[in-house]
C-alpha cells in the first residue's frame, strides 16, 4: 500500500426546495394587494369617507363599488381606509414590540442574576395575561383612540419578543467568539452592538412577523366592542359591529370587512411561515 | 411470501429501501446475506452508506414514507414471515420475540418521563408472561445481567439520572428481555465515552454467546466489527459493495473501497504506540486500552 | 412565586386606574366648579394621599371588599359572582369543546401530514385560528338564528339557571363560535406536538420490543406530548375567557364581559378593576397550575433550580 487516502465520502442529495416558495408567494399576495390598496387610500379614495350622498344600505353598484353602510356612506371606501389603518397598526405594534421587547431582553441577558431573575419573572407574567385585556386595561385609562390600540398591542407583543431575545441573546453571549471579543477589550455595549445584535436578530423575524397578523386580529377586536379608534378611522372591526345589526338585509357590509380580516392575516402568517421555510430549511413546516 | 424452505435465521434478497413520492429515490438498492442462527454479521460503512436503513427495513420499522422491497425473511417457530409486504400486526409479535434492537442513542430511545423498571415490565411481561411478585424480581435480575450495580436504584430510577453507559445497558436489557433470536446493533456504541464502549461490546458478546443469539452489528468503526463480527458486509451509497469472513476481509478486500477503509483503520492505529498487529481478527475490539464498565 | 405576581398585578392596576386616570371625571359633569370637582374627590377619597389610598385598596382587597360600582353603587364583588354565572359556562364548556376538536383534527392532521388530507386538515386549523371570533359569531348568527331561526339571536334568560335548557340553548351559539375559532387555534398546537411526538426514537425503541403503534403512542406518546401542551392548555383557556368577553358582546350576554365594557364606557372604575382583577387572579391561577401539573408529570422538571427554567424552555 503506497498512497493512503481516507475513504471518500459523497454528499447526501440534494433536498427538494420546491415546497418553500407557495407559502412565501400566497402571502406576499395577499399581503401585497391589500398593503397596496391602503397605500392608495392616503392618496385617493372613491368618495370622501363621510359621504352620505349614496343612500342608505345599498348594495354594490358600478357607483358604489362595495355599497354603502347605513348611514350612506361608501363601504369600498371605507375598506380601503381600513387597509390602511389595519397596516399602521401591524407595523406600528410590531415596532414597538420589537423596540421595547429587545430591550428588555438584551437587558436581562447582560445583567445580573437578580435582574435577570426579576425580568423574567415579569414576562412570564405579562406573556400569560391575555393580550386583550391588556389593550382594555389602556384604553380604559387612556380612552379610546389608534395610539392606544397600537401601545397596548405593542406592549402585550413584546414581552414574547423579550422573552426571546433573553434565551437567544444568552446563548450568543456564551460564545467563544464573544469571550475572544472581550477578552480583547471590547465592552458589553461593543459586544451587544458588534455580536449580539447580528445574530439574534435573524431569530425575531418570524415571531415577529406572526404578531403583525395577532396585532391586526386584536385591534379588529377592540374596534368592534367599541375601543378602538372612532371615525373617521374606519376600522374592519367596527364596519362588522356597524354591520351587524343590518346584517341580513345588507349582507355585504357584513361579509368582505371579515373576508379582507382574514385574507389579511393568513396573508402574513403564509408570509412568517414562508420566511421560516427560507430561513431554517430545517424547520418542521416543510414536512 | 414464499414456501421454500430457509436454512438460516434471517435471510435478505435484494433488499431494498425507497421513498416514493414526487421524487422517488432509491435509499438502498439491494442487499443480499443470509445469517444462521448464533452467526454474528457486522455491516460496515459510513454515513449515508444505508446501513441503518437496512436495519430498520429488517424490522418493519421504516418511517413513512421509506418503503422496503425485495424480501427480508426471519424464521420464526410459526413458520417463515417476510417483513417485507406483512402486516404491522403480525410484524408485532415477530418484534421483540424473535427480533430485538438497540439504537445508537440511549437517551433518545428510552421514555425520559417512565421509570426505568417500569419500561422493562412490558416485555417481560407481553413475552415471559409474568406478573407480579415474579414480574418484579424479573426486572431486577434483568437489570443484574447486564452488569447494572444497585438493580433496585436504578429500577426506580429515570433515565436523566444515570450515566450513558448505564442508559446503554438498560436499553440491552430491554431488547434481550424477551429472549430474541436475532438481536440488531445499530451503531451501540457510537454515543459513548470510548473508555465505556469496550465494556458495552464486552457485555453484548457475552449475551449473544450465553444466549446462542444471531447478532447484526453494524458500524462505522472498523476496529470495533472486527472484534465481534465473523463475517462483515461493507456497504457504500446504499450498495452491497463486498461480503465475507472478517479475517478476509481484512487480509485480502476484494473490493478497492474495502481496501481502503482497511487501509485507514489500519493507519489510525499505527499512531498508537503499544500495541501491534491491529486489526488481527482476534484484536479486543476497539483500540483502547483498559476496558472500563 | 404567584402571591408576588398577584401583587405586581395589583399594584400596576392601582397605579394605573387610580393615578394616571382620574376617575374623579366620571362623577361630575363638564364646567364643574373648583369646589364640586374638591367635593367629589373627597367623596371618592382620592384627595387624600397616595400611599393612604394604596393603603386602604390593599385593606380591601384583602377582605375581598371590591368596592361600590361607581354607576349603581352595588357592591362590585357581588355583581362578580352573579356574571360568572354566564360567563364562567360560557369559557368552560367552550373550552371543553374547543379541546375536543382539536385533538382529533391536530393528531389527524400530524399523523397524515405528508398525504394530501393531512395537509388539508392542517391548512383548515390555520384558517380558523386567523378568523376573528366575533366575525365568526356574525355569521353564525345570521346564518343559523336569523337566517333559518335555529337559535336564539341573543340574550339570556332571565330565569338565569333556573330553567337550565333555556339557558344552554341561549349558550349554544356562543359555544359553538368560541369552540371554532379557539379549536382550531388549539389543533394548531396539538398537531406540533403530535409531530414532534411521532418522530421521537423512543417509539421506535419501544416499537423493537413488540409493542403495537397504538401501544407504543399509549405507553409512551401521550404522557411525553402532554407536558408542552399542558402550558398551552393554560393559555388556550385563558383565551377561550377573553373570546368569552368578547363573543358577549356579539350575542349581549350578561357576562362579565358585558360588565367589563360597560365599566369602561361609563368610566365606573371599580367594575373594570374588579373584572380585571378576578381575570388577572383566574390567569395566574391557572399558569401556576400548569406549572404544577407539569413537575407531576415531568421528573426532569422536580429540581426546583432549573426547573423555571426548564418550564420556559418548554413552554
Amino acid at each position: 500500500m503506497t498512497a493512503v487516502t481516507l475513504p471518500v465520502t459523497t454528499p447526501p442529495p440534494a433536498r427538494p426546495r420546491r415546497r418553500r416558495s407557495v407559502n412565501l408567494a400566497v402571502g406576499a399576495v395577499l399581503f401585497g394587494v391589500i398593503a397596496v390598496v391602503g397605500i392608495v387610500s392616503v392618496f385617493w379614495t372613491p368618495f370622501a369617507f363621510d359621504d352620505t350622498e349614496g343612500g342608505r344600505l345599498q348594495p354594490p353598484s358600478a357607483e358604489h363599488w362595495a355599497g354603502t353602510d347605513r348611514l350612506g356612506r361608501d363601504l369600498f371606501t371605507q375598506l380601503m381606509i381600513g387597509a390602511r389603518l389595519a397596516l399602521a397598526v401591524g407595523f406600528g405594534s410590531v415596532s414597538i414590540a420589537a423596540v421595547v421587547g429587545i430591550s428588555l431582553g438584551l437587558l436581562a441577558a447582560v445583567a445580573r442574576r437578580w435582574v435577570d431573575d426579576a425580568v423574567s419573572s415579569l414576562l412570564d407574567i405579562a406573556i400569560a395575561f391575555p393580550t386583550l385585556l391588556l389593550a382594555m386595561l389602556i384604553v380604559a385609562w387612556r380612552g379610546a383612540s389608534l395610539e392606544s390600540a397600537i401601545l397596548a398591542i405593542g406592549l402585550a407583543g413584546a414581552a414574547v419578543i423579550a422573552r426571546l431575545t433573553r434565551v437567544t441573546a444568552t446563548r450568543v453571549l456564551a460564545q467563544d467568539f464573544v469571550t475572544a471579543s472581550r477578552t480583547s477589550g471590547t465592552g458589553t455595549v461593543g459586544v451587544i452592538r458588534q455580536h449580539v445584535l447580528r445574530n439574534v436578530w435573524p431569530t425575531l423575524i418570524v415571531p415577529l412577523a406572526l404578531q403583525f397578523g395577532g396585532a391586526v386580529g386584536a385591534e379588529a377586536s377592540l374596534s368592534y366592542l367599541g375601543l378602538g379608534s372612532p371615525p373617521p378611522n374606519a376600522s374592519w372591526g367596527r364596519m362588522l359591529q356597524e354591520a351587524q345589526s343590518t346584517v341580513l338585509v345588507a349582507p355585504t357590509a357584513a361579509v368582505l370587512p371579515g373576508i379582507l380580516l382574514v385574507a389579511l392575516i393568513i396573508g402574513v402568517n403564509l408570509l412568517a411561515d414562508g420566511l421560516r421555510d427560507v430561513a431554517d430549511p430545517t424547520s418542521r413546516s416543510i414536512r | 411470501m414464499t414456501a421454500a424452505a430457509m436454512t438460516g435465521l434471517l435471510e435478505l434478497a435484494a433488499l431494498s429501501v425507497r421513498v416514493g413520492g414526487p421524487e422517488p429515490r432509491t435509499l438502498v438498492h439491494g442487499v443480499d446475506v443470509s445469517l444462521a442462527p448464533g452467526e454474528r454479521l457486522g455491516i460496515i460503512g459510513e454515513s449515508g452508506s444505508g446501513k441503518s436503513l437496512t436495519a430498520l427495513a429488517v424490522l418493519g420499522l421504516l418511517p413513512y414514507p421509506l418503503v422496503a422491497g425485495g424480501s427480508a425473511r426471519i424464521a420464526t417457530p410459526d413458520g417463515v414471515v417476510d417483513v417485507v409486504g406483512t402486516p404491522a400486526r403480525r410484524l408485532d409479535r415477530v418484534r421483540g420475540a424473535i427480533v430485538s434492537a438497540v439504537f445508537q442513542e440511549p437517551l433518545a430511545s428510552l421514555d425520559p418521563l417512565m421509570r426505568i423498571g417500569r419500561q422493562l415490565e412490558w416485555p417481560l411481561r407481553r413475552h415471559r408472561g409474568l406478573r407480579g411478585d415474579e414480574l418484579r424480581r424479573a426486572v431486577l435480575d434483568a437489570l443484574a445481567e447486564v452488569q447494572l450495580a444497585e438493580p433496585e436504584r436504578i429500577a426506580r430510577s429515570y433515565i436523566h439520572e444515570i450515566s450513558g453507559g448505564q442508559r446503554q445497558r438498560v436499553a440491552i436489557a430491554l431488547a434481550l428481555a424477551a429472549d430474541p433470536q436475532l438481536l440488531i446493533a445499530d451503531e451501540p456504541t457510537t454515543a459513548l465515552d470510548v473508555t465505556v464502549q469496550a465494556g458495552i461490546i464486552e457485555l453484548l458478546q457475552r449475551e449473544v454467546t450465553d444466549r446462542g443469539m444471531s447478532l447484526l452489528f453494524i458500524s462505522h468503526d472498523l476496529p470495533v466489527l472486527a472484534g465481534i463480527a465473523d463475517r462483515v458486509l461493507v456497504m457504500k451509497d446504499g450498495r452491497q459493495v463486498e461480503l465475507g469472513a472478517t479475517a478476509q476481509i481484512l487480509r485480502a478486500p476484494a473490493d478497492p473501497y474495502t481496501a481502503q477503509l482497511v487501509a485507514a483503520s489500519r493507519r489510525l492505529d499505527e499512531f498508537l504506540p503499544v500495541q501491534g498487529g491491529a486489526g488481527a481478527p482476534d484484536a479486543a475490539g476497539a483500540p483502547g486500552e483498559e476496558a472500563g464498565a | 412565586m404567584l402571591l408576588l405576581a398577584f401583587a405586581l398585578a395589583v399594584t400596576i392596576l392601582f397605579v394605573v386606574l387610580r393615578v394616571l386616570g382620574n376617575p374623579v371625571f366620571a362623577l361630575i359633569s363638564v364646567g364643574a366648579t373648583d369646589a364640586e370637582i374638591a367635593a367629589a374627590a373627597a367623596r371618592l377619597g382620592v384627595d387624600r394621599p397616595i400611599p393612604v389610598q394604596f393603603a386602604e385598596y390593599v385593606g380591601q382587597l384583602l377582605s375581598f371588599d371590591l368596592g361600590q360600582s361607581f354607576t349603581n353603587r352595588l357592591p362590585v364583588g357581588e355583581e362578580i359572582l352573579r356574571r360568572l354565572n354566564v360567563t364562567l359556562p360560557l369559557t368552560l364548556i367552550s373550552f371543553a369543546l374547543s379541546v375536543l376538536i382539536a385533538v382529533p383534527v391536530g393528531f389527524f392532521a400530524a399523523w397524515k401530514a405528508r398525504t394530501w388530507y393531512g395537509t388539508a386538515f392542517s391548512a383548515a386549523a390555520q384558517l380558523g385560528g386567523a378568523i376573528p371570533v366575533f366575525w365568526v359569531g356574525i355569521l353564525l348568527v345570521s346564518v343559523l338564528s336569523l337566517g333559518w331561526r335555529l337559535f336564539p339571536a341573543g340574550g339570556f334568560p332571565r330565569t338565569d339557571w333556573e330553567e337550565p335548557g333555556a339557558a344552554l340553548y341561549a349558550l349554544t351559539l356562543p359555544v359553538l363560535t368560541i369552540a371554532l375559532v379557539a379549536g382550531s387555534d388549539l389543533a394548531r398546537y396539538v398537531r406540533s406536538a403530535t409531530l414532534d411526538i411521532l418522530g421521537q426514537q423512543y417509539l421506535r425503541a419501544a416499537r423493537a420490543t413488540g409493542q403495537s403503534f397504538g401501544t407504543a403512542l399509549r405507553r409512551h406518546g401521550v404522557r411525553n406530548g402532554v407536558v408542552p401542551l399542558i402550558s398551552i392548555l393554560a393559555i388556550q383557556l385563558s383565551t377561550t375567557f377573553v373570546g368569552a368577553v368578547i363573543i358577549e358582546r356579539v350575542f349581549a350576554l350578561p357576562g362579565l364581559g358585558d360588565m367589563l365594557l360597560v365599566g369602561i364606557k361609563e368610566q365606573d372604575f371599580p367594575s373594570v378593576q374588579g373584572v380585571l382583577l378576578f381575570s388577572t387572579a383566574l390567569v395566574l391561577l391557572l399558569g401556576f397550575a400548569a406549572d404544577i401539573a407539569q413537575r407531576i408529570i415531568d421528573p426532569r422538571l422536580r429540581d426546583s433550580l432549573s426547573g423555571n427554567r426548564r418550564t420556559k424552555a418548554l413552554a
